[in-house]
């Protein structure tokens, strides 16, 4: 690269807002239940890292860093 | 179609009955911490019986077969699905996982084609609906979007250029976007306002306008129907991209407030789907001082639980009933398959 100047798109980015969520996704529901209902960042869909398992109950634990970044 | 696979298949469904008999009727293909799927199920859809929810993020738990003209997915209680039980399919968020091993990025990447597979099968014989998959990586580019969107909307100028611009209009009141939402490392570039010659040469950048606008605007089209909402700016300090703000209550419930723009917008946003032929998509605007609305994009499986979770606006049941195993089957009014649908236009 010629840098020239210096603004690269690395010195604009920022990390986004980020809010770590658990839940178990409940297989006859088909839908995850989480401890408490949460509200912050909840209902974006961008996630950062998700792991699931399937845990002795009949669930699946997953466990992700979930961003607030709506597809915008 | 035969409704059989080569392999065997020892299930039987939640009901007990034997798999040649179980209609599955929707298939949603989404993650598991999809919060919006959950609020389609809060709001609207029938649990259990008439749908079946495919994770791609816990693909593992699934049984998963395809053959050319055939599917079958089998979840770990016995739930069944394929291709011909299934009246309808939605398609949601399947992402992907990043910062894996070599050989998991190998086997998702696997389980992706496999996928992409499924959801051509289900477009090609009509049974998607509402989210056309990758619309926006295909034929409906940023600038595809900006070049139909004038024809209804005021749109700001914006072009690609990989060095420093010095013959744009205002050159002091420019924003940079990512075109592919792409993320740098744990970082995203937000929208930000830059001097267009301070970019550093080579590198990639997507430019427009700065719009000075008091509030951002979202309005839902789903299939005819539009659900407008209004976010007021005035708290943005420093970013003109409201994600990007550490602001607590930017999420919260109630910041984003539904309007009524049934005289002034919407039958331009009808305009607009239907010559980009899409039944669904999410399109953001900005209100400028003067209340004229400027475009900014449309993103066709735009996310849409954040706006209006307790559903007072009927967002979210209005999907849920256009989903839904037991109404009319509107199928995506593009395809790429050469196949001429009898939906072509919005209803």
């Amino acid at each position: 690269m010629n840098n020239t100047t210096k603004v690269t798109p690395a010195s604009i980015s920022m990390p986004p807002v980020q809010v770590h969520v658990r839940g178990t996704y409940d297989w006859d529901s088909q839908t995850t239940r989480y401890p408490e209902e949460p509200e912050y960042g909840i209902y974006a869909s961008s996630l950062d890292t998700v792991t699931g398992t399937k845990s002795d109950n009949g669930g699946s634990d997953v466990d992700s860093d979930r961003n607030s970044l709506p597809d915008a | 179609m035969d409704d059989t696979l080569t392999r065997d298949s020892p299930f039987t469904d939640v009901r007990g009955n034997s798999v040649s008999d179980a209609p599955t009727d929707l298939l949603i293909v989404t993650n598991s911490t999809d919060a919006t799927v959950d609020l389609l199920f809060k709001h609207g859809l029938p649990n259990r019986l008439h749908v079946f929810r495919f994770n791609f993020d816990l693909f593992e738990a699934y049984d998963v077969a395809c053959e050319p003209e055939n599917f079958e997915l089998v979840d770990p209680i016995g739930r069944r699905c394929t291709l011909a039980t299934t009246r309808k399919a939605y398609l949601r968020k399947p992402l992907p996982a990043s910062n894996l091993s070599a050989e998991a990025a190998y086997l998702q990447a696997e389980q992706s084609y496999a996928l992409r597979s499924i959801l051509n099968m289900l477009w090609r014989c009509e049974k998607l609906v509402l989210v056309e998959p990758d619309a926006e990586r295909t034929r409906l580019d940023k600038f595809r979007q900006l070049s139909v969107a004038s024809r209804y909307f005021r749109v700001p100028r914006g072009m690609f250029a990989n060095r420093p611009i010095k013959h744009w209009t205002d050159a002091n009141l420019t924003v940079v976007k990512s075109l592919s939402g792409a993320y740098l490392g744990d970082n995203v570039v937000f929208t930000t306002l830059i001097n267009p010659e301070e970019l550093t040469t080579g590198y990639p950048w997507f430019l427009q306008q700065y719009v000075s606008a008091p509030f951002d605007l979202t309005s839902v089209f789903v299939r005819g129907r539009v659900f407008s909402y209004r976010l007021d700016r005035t708290f943005l300090k420093e970013t003109p991209d409201w994600r990007a703000s550490r602001e607590e209550n930017t999420y919260a419930r109630g910041t984003w407030v539904p309007i009524d723009t049934s005289t002034s917008l919407d039958a331009r946003i009808q305009g607009y789907m239907r010559d980009l032929q899409l039944h669904y998509g999410r399109l953001d605007f900005l209100v400028d001082h003067a209340g004229d609305v400027v475009f900014c994009e449309v993103n066709p499986n735009g996310q849409f639980g954040w706006l209006d979770p307790t559903d007072a606006t009927g967002l979210i049941s209005t999907i849920a009933r256009e989903i839904a195993p037991d109404t009319e089957v509107a199928p995506l009014p593009y395809s790429p398959f050469g196949v001429p649908t009898a939906a072509s236009g919005a209803t």
